[in-house]
């Protein structure tokens, strides 16, 4: 067997009981187990992370795979259905649907990843540090995090926008804002039965930081939980963005945005002009169903 | 008087029970007070409100009496309490838009949105509920693979297309629904106004075609809004029950000769309940304030169609009033949830 790791129990206790050894090898154990078993093929080959891999690869090759101009009017080709021309059809400018679903990817994605980034780490900075600082700083940030997730997203997020506009910053500010008690409360939920642990009694007293402590010990621990809650939650955001700019208040209409387009074809739906607002919207459901799916096997693969 | 031991721990229980109340009621009121703090720093960062209230045509004069007259030269932390005292007393500001209190428009607008969320939470808890529970009781049968499937298909799809899709499927291909004008079609008057709430008012006045118009038209709105909203509960509930019927009382209760009913009616839904509840009442909260996007696809009456209109007007104090009500709401759904879950499972008065 190549790695011996592989042949742990999927939930090694962090520190059970056990003997003093194993007690102090447990977490390095357990975070190697987690590596080991995430890079298997199985992890990487599969349905959700091929078809997210296929959609970030059409994303980046837009401009090879499509002549079309994203935001480039055509008054002879209005409104028209799905052909060999047009693969998804045109909309009410005569731009091009197909090259706008592409293009639309990059917006989406990118804003999603930026946000949900600046959250982890927000998340995991502010999880650590309330279970090694401890009792008051932890009190405050956890009833911070809670009265985050207790206010309505997305009333939030038109009052945000209404006080600070709509640039792609406050978009990602919002998104962060929203998602960082979810990581914080991973970051925590991971680090407070490692940092209860003998072991790291015995890393303390041989004089080893906090930051030491949390570098070596809890990131380690975290990577599984925390990989996971960010494909989920990349997905969440790209429906907030999808759902702000279909209401007019995210990206602005003439740039290629998933949500932005369909309320271009909501307005078109009585007229029978289905694809306008059907490619966007499969777009949306196919990137969060895979991101779903990805998050779903890290938790599967890292014994969590 | 003396107190028999079994009495002072009945007190004592009731009194960590009340400890627990108190707790909970303090962290509801300190979450609703940051709130109002966070919507007060926004409201002031939208623009200089005297602006607002005036215009770029004011001379520097009239601006600086408008300022001393609203208060709004005095210290920041004064004027927040002075806006804390008008929230106590029922005070959310007036629209710059038509100068109403938002107060009444709220009033206006909140029984459309609290009849599509009771619609929606109606129909989601008797689908998910049953199906999250027989799922568990049957785990690898065809009910376990269409909850997962049913669960991932709800989380991933975007709600307000799906709305859209439904639209198109059933009012302009099949003609089988009403095209989405709100809460009645056009052309018939809405019934007298008792709870607001078009459904129950046209029942209650006996106003027949009112009735079935707004029964139609509620319809698709609330299919779309439970798909989107419950998810969650449906995962939960699986979760929970799966959970609880691997325990150890189970099976003693099992093997001592409890019959199933008893074992499952009685100490496994005893268990069960309070997660369900309080993610029920988050899920109601979540509706209340999470319909925006569904009322503006069916042209909803609301309070989310509301405060977008709103916005679109550039008129912030409807958006920022409907943040402070929704969280309200939410917060006095969650603490009521709390107080049932400490009435079946009397424990969690000693959790934190």
């Amino acid at each position: 067997m190549p790695d011996k790791s592989t042949s742990l129990p999927p939930t090694p206790s962090p520190a059970g009981p056990g003997s003093a050894t194993a007690m102090l090898r447990a977490p390095f154990v357990r975070a190697r187990a987690g590596l080991g078993r995430m890079s298997g093929n199985r992890l990487l080959f599969n349905g959700s992370t091929i078809t997210f891999a296929v959609l970030v690869i059409l994303a980046i090759l837009a401009p090879v795979l499509t002549p079309y101009d994203p935001v480039k009017t055509d008054l002879s080709a209005i409104a028209e259905p799905p052909s060999l021309s047009h693969l998804f059809g045109t909309d009410t400018q005569g731009m091009d649907i197909f090259t706008r679903v592409l293009y639309a990817a990059r917006t989406d994605l990118i804003l999603s990843i930026v946000g949900v980034t600046i959250a982890l780490g927000v998340g995991l900075v502010l999880g650590s540090a309330a279970v090694v600082i401890g009792r008051w700083f932890d009190e405050i940030v956890s009833r911070i995090a809670e009265m985050i997730q207790s206010i309505p997203l997305f009333l939030f997020a038109l009052m945000v926008i209404a006080a600070l506009g709509n640039s792609p910053a406050v978009i990602c500010g919002i998104i962060a804002v929203f998602y960082a008690p979810a990581f914080f409360k991973v970051a925590r939920s991971v680090a407070a039965p490692v940092l209860g642990t003998d072991f790291v009694a015995v890393a303390r007293t041989a004089g080893r930081s906090s930051a030491g402590i949390i570098f070596h010990h809890i990131v380690p621990n975290s990577l599984g939980p925390v990989l996971s809650q960010f494909a989920v939650n990349v997905g969440f955001a790209i429906q907030v963005i999808a759902g702000l700019s279909f209401l007019g208040l995210g990206i602005p209409i003439p740039e290629p945005e998933w949500g932005g387009m369909i309320s271009i074809g909501a307005a078109r739906i009585a007229y029978g002009d289905w694809w306008m607002a059907f490619f966007p919207g499969v777009a949306v459901f196919v990137t969060v169903i895979a991101l779903d799916g990805i998050g779903r096997r890290i938790v599967k693969f890292s014994g969590r | 008087m003396t107190l028999t031991p079994s009495s002072s721990a009945r007190m004592q229980a009731f009194a960590s029970g009340g400890l627990f109340v108190l707790r909970r009621l303090a962290t509801a009121a300190i979450a609703l007070l940051g709130v109002t703090l966070i919507v007060f720093l926004l409201s002031r960062n939208v623009g200089d409100p005297v602006y607002l209230l005036m215009g770029q045509t004011g001379t520097q004069e009239q601006l600086d009496a408008l300022r001393e007259a609203n208060g709004f030269n005095r210290p920041l932390y004064v004027q927040y309490f002075d806006y804390l005292g008008g929230l106590l007393q029922g005070d959310l500001g007036s629209s710059t838009f038509n100068r109403r209190p938002v107060v009444e428009e709220l009033a206006n607008y909140f029984p459309a949105t609290l009849e599509l969320s009771i619609a929606a939470l109606i129909l989601g808890v008797l689908i998910t509920v049953p199906l999250g529970i027989i799922a568990a009781l049957k785990p690898g049968t065809w009910v376990d693979r269409f909850t997962a499937g049913f669960v991932r298909f709800g989380v991933a799809m975007p709600t307000f297309w799906f709305g859209i899709l439904l639209i198109f499927l059933f009012v302009y291909v099949l003609k089988i629904a009403p095209a989405p004008t709100g809460e009645l079609d056009i052309g018939i008057l809405p019934p007298e106004t008792i709870t607001g709430m078009t459904v129950i008012d046209a029942a209650l006045t006996g106003n027949q075609r009112a009735l079935g118009s707004a029964i139609e038209h509620l319809i698709l709105p609330t299919i779309t809004l439970a798909l989107g909203s419950f998810p969650a509960l449906l995962a939960l509930t699986q979760t929970v029950t799966t959970k609880v019927l691997r325990s150890d009382y189970i099976r003693t209760a099992r093997a001592s000769g409890l019959s199933p009913a008893t074992t499952y009616g009685v100490y496994a839904l005893k268990n069960v309940a309070p997660p369900v509840i309080t993610q029920i009442a988050m899920t109601f909260g979540y509706l209340l304030g999470g319909t925006v996007l569904v009322e503006t696809v069916f042209a909803w009456p609301g309070i989310g169609q509301y405060s977008v209109q709103s916005m679109q007007r550039v008129d912030f104090e409807p958006v920022l009033g409907v943040a402070i009500l929704t969280s309200a709401v939410y917060l006095a759904l969650y603490f009521i949830a709390d107080l049932i879950s400490l009435a079946i499972d009397p424990r969690i008065r000693h959790a934190r």
